[in-house]
C-alpha cells in the first residue's frame, strides 16, 4: 500500500526539513524541530510491528527453552494481529524473563559447573 | 517568558545586577532549560552575560537546584574553569521552577568537537590538545579536595559509592519504567555482584564529556553542567567517559584512544586505574544512560515534555552488553574494558 509507512514518515521529514526549519525562529524551537526530525527517522516504521513480534518470537522460544528455571506461565498468543494486543503479550514475555533470569543467576551461583544452566542463562539474554 | 522576564529583578536583587535584558531561550541544555539574559554589573556600570538556568518541567535528571549551587559556590576557588554564580532560587516560588543564574561564559560546545568533522574549526593539532586537556582537566577535577573546599557540606558524603549509585539507579528505573526491562535487571544484578570496595572519597563531576565543556579559541574555557555531580568514586567519571556508547565521540580514531587517555588522566589526577574498578563504572554509566532515556520516554508519554523520544531499547542492549555477559561470539564490535579490543 502506497505510501508506504516509511515513504510517509520520510516525506513528513523533508517538509519539517525544507518548508517549516527556515520559518522556525528561536534555539529552543529550532532544537527541538531537530529532534522531531531525528526521532521520526530512528523508527523502522514499515517493519515496526514485525520486529516486535519477532522479538516476542525469540523471547517465547528462549523462556520455552529455560523450562527448568521459568519462574511463572507462559502468556497465551495474542489472539489478534494488533499491535496493543502484541505490545501486552511482549511485556508479560519480559516480565517472565525477568523472573526467570533472576532464577537462573541463582542456580549458577549454587552450581556454577551447571552446563545446562550456564546455556539458558546465555540463550535467554541473547534472546532479549 | 514574560513571568521571567517580570520577575528576574528580583531574582537579581542584592547580586550587584541590574536592568536585566529580555531572557532568549537556547537551544542546548537536555536537563535544563538555559535562558541568555544580560545586565548591568553595579561595579563597574558594564553589561554582563549572564544565563538563567532552570529546572524543566518534566526534566531528565532530578536535581536539587541549592545543592548545584552551593557545589559551584564552594568551587569558585579551585581553579576549575567553572561559571560563577549569582542568584538561587532553590524552591521555585520566584520562577515558577528551581532556577539559579550564574555567568555565561563565552565559548562553543558540541558533543563531536573531537570528531573528524571538526564542528569547532579547532584542526587536526586542536583537536588533540583538547583531547589531552579534557583528560588534564578531569584530573584536576579528582584532585580537588573535598574537606577542604566545603564540599562535604554541600554534597552527602557516602561511605560506599559502588552501592550508593546502585541503589539510587536502580530506585529510579522503579520509577519511570512502563513495562518490564530484563536487560536492565540483568545489568543491576550483575552490578550487584561486582560493586568495587569504597576508595578514597573524590568530586565526581558526573557527565563529564565535549558535549560539557566549553571552548573559546583553542582552549577550554568552562566545564558544565554540575547537575549531576556528587563525591564518590572517581573511576565513576572515568567510567562515564570511556564506556562504550560514547567512545566514537571521546576519542580520536588512530591518535588518541582509551589507554591515552587513561594514562594522561592518572598523570593529572594522581590516581592509578584500577581497570576492575573502571568496568563496574563502565557498566553503571550503560545503567545511568538507558534510564535517563527511560525517564525521557515516559516524560514523553505522559506528554510532559517537548522534547521527543524514541524507544530505548538499543541502549538497554548496549547496557547488558557493557557487562560482558554476551559472549564475544554475540557481538563482534565490543572493546574490551580499558580500550582492548
Amino acid at each position: 500500500m502506497r505510501p508506504r509507512p516509511s515513504e510517509i514518515i520520510a516525506g513528513v521529514r523533508t517538509v519539517l526539513g525544507d518548508t517549516i526549519a527556515p520559518a522556525v525562529e528561536g534555539d529552543h524551537a529550532r532544537a527541538r524541530l531537530h529532534e522531531v526530525r531525528a526521532v521520526l527517522a530512528q523508527i523502522d516504521w514499515d517493519n515496526a510491528g514485525f520486529q516486535l513480534a519477532e522479538r516476542a518470537d525469540r523471547l517465547g522460544d528462549a523462556l520455552r527453552d529455560a523450562q527448568s528455571w521459568l519462574a511463572g506461565e507462559l502468556p497465551p498468543q495474542p489472539a489478534t494481529g494488533e499491535y496493543a494486543a502484541l505490545e501486552e503479550y511482549f511485556e508479560r514475555l519480559a516480565a517472565v524473563a525477568v523472573a526467570t533470569l533472576s532464577r537462573l543467576r541463582t542456580a549458577r551461583r549454587l552450581e556454577p559447573d551447571d552446563d545446562a544452566a550456564a546455556a539458558s542463562h546465555r540463550a535467554l539474554l541473547r534472546a532479549l | 517568558m514574560n513571568t521571567l522576564r517580570e520577575r528576574l529583578p528580583e531574582l537579581l536583587h542584592g547580586t550587584g545586577f541590574r536592568d536585566a535584558s529580555d531572557p532568549v531561550r537556547l537551544g542546548g541544555g537536555s536537563s535544563q532549560e538555559n535562558w541568555a539574559f544580560d545586565a548591568i554589573a553595579e561595579t563597574d556600570g558594564n553589561r554582563r552575560a549572564l544565563l538563567l538556568r532552570r529546572a524543566p518541567a518534566g526534566g531528565v535528571v532530578d536535581t536539587e537546584r541549592d545543592v548545584e549551587f552551593g557545589l559551584l559556590r564552594s568551587l569558585a576557588g579551585s581553579g576549575l574553569p567553572i561559571a560563577a554564580v549569582h542568584a538561587l532560587d532553590a524552591d521555585g516560588s520566584l520562577m515558577g521552577r528551581p532556577a539559579m543564574i550564574v555567568d555565561r561564559v563565552a565559548g562553543r560546545a558540541d558533543r563531536a568537537a573531537l570528531r573528524d568533522r571538526d564542528p569547532l574549526q579547532l584542526g587536526r593539532d586542536g583537536r588533540m590538545s583538547l583531547a589531552q586537556e579534557l583528560a588534564d582537566l578531569l584530573g584536576a577535577v579528582h584532585r580537588v579536595d573535598p574537606p577542604a573546599t566545603g564540599l562535604v557540606d554541600v554534597l552527602r558524603v557516602p561511605t560506599d559509592p559502588g552501592h550508593a549509585e546502585l541503589e539510587r539507579w536502580t530506585a529510579e528505573l522503579d520509577r519511570v519504567e512502563l513495562e518490564p526491562h530484563p536487560a536492565l535487571r540483568e545489568t543491576i544484578a550483575w552490578l550487584g555482584d561486582h560493586v568495587p570496595p569504597p576508595s578514597p572519597i573524590r568530586l565526581v563531576h558526573g557527565d563529564f564529556r565535549p558535549a560539557n565543556v566549553l571552548v573559546d579559541g583553542q582552549r577550554i574555557s568552562a566545564l558544565l553542567d554540575w547537575e549531576l555531580a556528587h563525591l564518590g568514586d572517581a573511576h565513576d567519571d572515568l567510567g562515564w567517559y570511556t564506556c562504550s556508547v560514547y567512545r566514537a565521540e571521546h576519542f580520536i580514531d588512530g591518535r588518541w584512544g582509551v589507554e591515552d587517555f587513561l594514562r594522561r588522566w592518572s598523570q593529572a589526577s594522581g590516581i592509578e586505574v584500577d581497570h576492575d574498578r573502571l568496568h563496574f563504572w563502565q557498566v553503571m554509566t550503560a545503567l545511568r544512560l538507558a534510564v535517563i532515556a527511560l525517564t525521557g520516554v515516559r516524560a514523553f508519554c505522559e506528554g510532559i515534555t517537548d522534547r521527543p523520544a524514541g524507544p530505548a531499547d538499543r541502549i538497554e542492549r548496549l547496557a547488558l552488553r557493557e557487562t560482558g555477559l554476551l559472549e564475544d561470539s554475540d557481538d563482534h564490535t565490543r572493546e574490551r574494558p580499558g580500550g582492548q579490543r
